[in-house]
Protein backbone atom coordinates (compact mmCIF):
# COMPACT_ATOMS: atom_id res chain seq x y z
CA UNK A 1 0.00 0.00 0.00
CA UNK A 2 1.37 3.30 -0.87
CA UNK A 3 -0.07 6.40 -0.33
CA UNK A 4 -1.39 8.41 -3.93
CA UNK A 5 0.60 11.32 -3.24
CA UNK A 6 4.11 9.12 -3.12
CA UNK A 7 2.61 7.14 -6.07
CA UNK A 8 2.24 9.92 -8.22
CA UNK A 9 5.91 11.40 -6.93
CA UNK A 10 7.40 8.35 -7.97
CA UNK A 11 5.50 8.17 -11.49
CA UNK A 12 7.64 10.59 -13.37
CA UNK A 13 11.26 11.01 -14.06
CA UNK A 14 11.04 14.91 -12.30
CA UNK A 15 9.62 13.51 -8.89
CA UNK A 16 12.46 10.52 -8.73
CA UNK A 17 15.40 12.90 -9.08
CA UNK A 18 13.55 15.35 -5.98
CA UNK A 19 13.49 12.08 -4.42
CA UNK A 20 16.77 10.74 -4.43
CA UNK A 21 18.04 14.68 -3.44
CA UNK A 22 15.73 14.63 -0.16
CA UNK A 23 16.77 11.19 0.63
CA UNK A 24 20.53 12.00 0.44
CA UNK A 25 20.00 15.32 2.65
CA UNK A 26 18.07 13.14 5.30
CA UNK A 27 20.88 10.71 5.16
CA UNK A 28 23.51 13.31 5.80
CA UNK A 29 21.37 15.75 8.27
CA UNK A 30 20.24 12.63 10.23
CA UNK A 31 23.34 11.07 10.50
CA UNK A 32 24.96 14.48 12.02
CA UNK A 33 22.00 14.52 14.37
CA UNK A 34 22.95 11.20 15.54
CA UNK A 35 26.48 11.74 15.98
CA UNK A 36 25.38 14.84 18.15
CA UNK A 37 23.29 12.59 20.44
CA UNK A 38 25.36 9.85 20.69
CA UNK A 39 28.96 11.92 21.85
CA UNK A 40 26.74 14.40 23.67
CA UNK A 41 28.08 17.19 21.45
CA UNK A 42 25.83 20.64 21.37
CA UNK A 43 25.73 22.35 18.06
CA UNK A 44 27.45 25.10 19.85
CA UNK A 45 30.33 22.81 20.46
CA UNK A 46 30.07 21.46 17.20
CA UNK A 47 29.93 24.91 15.35
CA UNK A 48 33.39 25.73 17.78
CA UNK A 49 35.13 23.04 16.64
CA UNK A 50 34.51 23.68 12.62
CA UNK A 51 34.89 27.67 13.50
CA UNK A 52 31.29 28.81 12.56
CA UNK A 53 28.08 29.28 14.24
CA UNK A 54 25.54 27.47 16.22
CA UNK A 55 22.81 29.27 13.71
CA UNK A 56 24.94 27.56 10.94
CA UNK A 57 24.94 24.42 12.73
CA UNK A 58 20.98 24.49 12.69
CA UNK A 59 20.86 25.29 9.25
CA UNK A 60 23.09 22.08 8.17
CA UNK A 61 20.34 20.07 10.58
CA UNK A 62 17.31 21.44 8.52
CA UNK A 63 18.99 20.64 5.03
CA UNK A 64 17.83 23.53 3.81
CA UNK A 65 21.05 25.15 2.42
CA UNK A 66 23.66 23.58 0.05
CA UNK A 67 27.03 22.98 1.76
CA UNK A 68 30.08 21.80 0.10
CA UNK A 69 31.91 18.55 0.78
CA UNK A 70 34.60 20.19 2.09
CA UNK A 71 32.04 21.76 5.19
CA UNK A 72 30.33 18.31 5.43
CA UNK A 73 34.07 16.41 5.90
CA UNK A 74 35.09 18.80 8.34
CA UNK A 75 31.47 18.21 10.11
CA UNK A 76 32.13 14.36 10.44
CA UNK A 77 36.04 14.79 11.06
CA UNK A 78 35.24 16.91 14.08
CA UNK A 79 33.46 14.29 15.59
CA UNK A 80 35.97 11.60 14.48
CA UNK A 81 34.06 9.94 11.93
CA UNK A 82 34.32 10.49 8.55
CA UNK A 83 32.03 10.49 5.22
CA UNK A 84 31.77 7.55 2.75
CA UNK A 85 30.65 7.42 -0.30
CA UNK A 86 27.92 4.86 -1.51
CA UNK A 87 26.86 4.43 -4.79
CA UNK A 88 23.05 2.45 -5.46
CA UNK A 89 19.98 1.82 -7.13
CA UNK A 90 17.39 4.70 -7.62
CA UNK A 91 14.58 4.34 -5.10
CA UNK A 92 16.14 3.33 -2.21
CA UNK A 93 14.98 4.66 1.24
CA UNK A 94 17.07 6.45 3.33
CA UNK A 95 19.43 4.81 5.12
CA UNK A 96 21.55 5.40 8.28
CA UNK A 97 25.57 4.78 8.63
CA UNK A 98 26.34 6.53 11.77
CA UNK A 99 27.39 3.61 14.04
CA UNK A 100 29.85 3.47 16.88
CA UNK A 101 32.89 5.00 16.39
CA UNK A 102 35.44 2.54 14.80
CA UNK A 103 38.73 1.54 16.36
CA UNK A 104 41.29 3.50 14.70
CA UNK A 105 43.18 2.44 11.06
CA UNK A 106 45.76 0.36 11.43
CA UNK A 107 48.71 -0.93 9.60
CA UNK A 108 50.12 -4.05 10.16
CA UNK A 109 52.66 -6.30 8.12
CA UNK A 110 49.21 -7.74 5.64
CA UNK A 111 47.35 -4.71 4.36
CA UNK A 112 45.48 -1.33 5.75
CA UNK A 113 42.30 -2.39 6.65
CA UNK A 114 39.51 -0.83 8.83
CA UNK A 115 38.18 -2.77 11.20
CA UNK A 116 34.07 -3.51 12.42
CA UNK A 117 31.80 -0.61 13.72
CA UNK A 118 32.19 1.76 10.42
CA UNK A 119 28.96 1.17 9.31
CA UNK A 120 25.45 0.39 10.93
CA UNK A 121 24.05 -3.10 11.40
CA UNK A 122 22.19 -3.53 8.60
CA UNK A 123 23.74 -0.20 6.76
CA UNK A 124 23.92 -0.42 3.01
CA UNK A 125 27.65 -1.08 2.79
CA UNK A 126 29.63 -0.11 -0.82
CA UNK A 127 30.56 -3.03 -2.85
CA UNK A 128 33.94 -3.43 -3.33
CA UNK A 129 35.79 -1.99 -6.87
CA UNK A 130 35.33 -4.41 -9.14
CA UNK A 131 37.73 -5.65 -11.60
CA UNK A 132 35.42 -4.27 -14.85
CA UNK A 133 36.07 -0.92 -13.23
CA UNK A 134 39.66 -1.45 -12.56
CA UNK A 135 39.61 -2.21 -16.22
CA UNK A 136 38.39 0.88 -17.37
CA UNK A 137 40.78 2.87 -15.31
CA UNK A 138 43.66 1.19 -16.94
CA UNK B 1 -8.49 0.77 18.16
CA UNK B 2 -9.54 -0.99 15.19
CA UNK B 3 -7.18 -2.30 12.52
CA UNK B 4 -6.00 0.65 9.68
CA UNK B 5 -7.86 0.79 6.73
CA UNK B 6 -5.44 0.48 3.11
CA UNK B 7 -6.27 3.94 2.49
CA UNK B 8 -5.55 5.36 5.57
CA UNK B 9 -1.70 3.83 5.62
CA UNK B 10 0.83 6.49 4.13
CA UNK B 11 3.51 4.03 4.99
CA UNK B 12 4.51 1.08 6.92
CA UNK B 13 8.15 -0.57 8.31
CA UNK B 14 9.23 -2.64 10.54
CA UNK B 15 9.20 -0.62 13.30
CA UNK B 16 6.16 2.05 12.95
CA UNK B 17 3.40 2.43 10.55
CA UNK B 18 2.68 5.82 9.86
CA UNK B 19 -1.11 6.90 9.22
CA UNK B 20 -3.86 9.28 8.49
CA UNK B 21 -5.78 10.22 11.63
CA UNK B 22 -9.70 10.38 11.30
CA UNK B 23 -11.72 13.95 12.06
CA UNK B 24 -15.10 13.81 13.47
CA UNK B 25 -16.32 14.39 9.54
CA UNK B 26 -14.89 11.14 8.77
CA UNK B 27 -12.03 13.37 6.73
CA UNK B 28 -8.59 12.26 6.97
CA UNK B 29 -7.15 16.22 6.65
CA UNK B 30 -3.03 15.29 6.31
CA UNK B 31 -4.30 13.43 3.72
CA UNK B 32 -6.51 16.32 2.13
CA UNK B 33 -2.99 18.31 2.66
CA UNK B 34 -0.65 16.15 1.32
CA UNK B 35 -2.39 15.37 -1.74
CA UNK B 36 -3.24 18.92 -2.94
CA UNK B 37 -1.42 19.61 -6.07
CA UNK B 38 -2.29 23.32 -6.39
CA UNK B 39 -2.45 27.04 -3.86
CA UNK B 40 -0.24 28.81 -1.84
CA UNK B 41 -0.86 26.22 1.27
CA UNK B 42 -0.21 23.26 -1.32
CA UNK B 43 3.20 21.30 -0.41
CA UNK B 44 5.88 21.31 -2.59
CA UNK B 45 7.32 18.62 -4.80
CA UNK B 46 10.35 18.93 -2.34
CA UNK B 47 8.25 19.41 0.46
CA UNK B 48 6.50 15.96 -0.37
CA UNK B 49 9.84 14.19 -1.37
CA UNK B 50 11.56 15.20 2.19
CA UNK B 51 8.29 13.95 3.94
CA UNK B 52 8.00 10.89 2.42
CA UNK B 53 11.17 10.10 3.52
CA UNK B 54 10.87 11.17 7.03
CA UNK B 55 7.90 9.40 7.21
CA UNK B 56 9.44 6.03 5.68
CA UNK B 57 12.52 6.58 8.39
CA UNK B 58 10.25 6.88 11.08
CA UNK B 59 8.59 3.30 9.95
CA UNK B 60 11.96 1.46 9.53
CA UNK B 61 13.76 3.22 12.42
CA UNK B 62 11.29 4.05 14.97
CA UNK B 63 12.98 7.26 15.49
CA UNK B 64 14.31 10.44 14.29
CA UNK B 65 17.04 12.07 15.89
CA UNK B 66 17.14 15.50 14.41
CA UNK B 67 14.96 17.41 16.24
CA UNK B 68 15.15 20.24 12.88
CA UNK B 69 12.92 17.59 11.22
CA UNK B 70 10.73 15.89 14.09
CA UNK B 71 10.27 17.25 16.87
CA UNK B 72 7.61 17.45 19.65
CA UNK B 73 5.44 20.40 19.98
CA UNK B 74 3.05 20.29 22.59
CA UNK B 75 1.66 17.61 24.94
CA UNK B 76 0.92 14.28 22.87
CA UNK B 77 1.79 16.10 19.51
CA UNK B 78 4.58 15.95 17.61
CA UNK B 79 5.35 17.16 14.53
CA UNK B 80 7.15 16.46 11.11
CA UNK B 81 9.54 19.47 9.71
CA UNK B 82 10.37 19.74 6.04
CA UNK B 83 11.18 23.48 4.84
CA UNK B 84 7.96 25.01 5.07
CA UNK B 85 5.70 22.43 5.44
CA UNK B 86 4.70 20.94 8.65
CA UNK B 87 3.08 17.71 9.44
CA UNK B 88 1.45 17.76 12.90
CA UNK B 89 1.13 14.12 14.64
CA UNK B 90 0.43 11.77 17.58
CA UNK B 91 1.35 8.36 18.76
CA UNK B 92 -0.92 5.51 19.40
CA UNK B 93 0.73 1.95 20.05
CA UNK B 94 3.06 1.29 17.24
CA UNK B 95 1.40 3.71 14.99
CA UNK B 96 1.83 7.52 14.05
CA UNK B 97 -1.27 9.24 13.25
CA UNK B 98 -0.84 12.58 11.16
CA UNK B 99 -3.99 14.68 12.00
CA UNK B 100 -3.17 17.16 9.61
CA UNK B 101 -0.11 19.73 7.54
CA UNK B 102 -0.53 23.23 6.80
CA UNK B 103 2.79 25.88 5.55
CA UNK B 104 4.53 27.35 8.14
CA UNK B 105 4.62 31.43 8.44
CA UNK B 106 6.70 31.46 12.09
CA UNK B 107 9.19 29.45 13.14
CA UNK B 108 6.91 29.00 16.33
CA UNK B 109 3.77 26.45 15.79
CA UNK B 110 0.44 28.61 16.01
CA UNK B 111 -1.22 27.51 18.88
CA UNK B 112 -4.33 27.29 16.52
CA UNK B 113 -2.36 24.35 14.68
CA UNK B 114 -1.31 22.44 17.47
CA UNK B 115 -5.19 23.27 18.90
CA UNK B 116 -6.87 21.79 16.21
CA UNK B 117 -4.00 18.66 16.13
CA UNK B 118 -5.62 18.10 19.24
CA UNK B 119 -9.00 18.21 18.50
CA UNK B 120 -8.32 15.70 15.64
CA UNK B 121 -6.57 13.64 17.72
CA UNK B 122 -9.76 13.76 20.44
CA UNK B 123 -11.95 12.92 17.49
CA UNK B 124 -9.97 9.94 16.43
CA UNK B 125 -9.75 8.21 19.57
CA UNK B 126 -13.26 8.94 20.94
CA UNK B 127 -14.38 6.96 17.26
CA UNK B 128 -11.31 4.55 17.55
CA UNK B 129 -10.09 4.86 14.38
CA UNK B 130 -13.70 4.45 12.15
CA UNK B 131 -14.38 6.65 9.16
Amino acid sequence: MTANWIKKLEHDREGRRILEQERLILEVTEAIATLLADQKVSRSELASRIGTSPAFVTKLLRGDNNFTLRTLSDVFFAMDRAAHLSIGDIGGSAVLCAGPAPKPLRLDSTAWGRTRGAWAEGAHRPSPVSRDSEGIAA
Amino acid sequence: MRALADEQVVVKGPAKTVAYAIDSNGDMPAKDFLEQEAGKNAPTKVELAGLRHLFKLMADQGKINNDEQFTKERGAIFGFKKYQARIAAFQEGDVWYLTHGFKKKKNKWPASELDRAERIRGAHLRSGGRQ
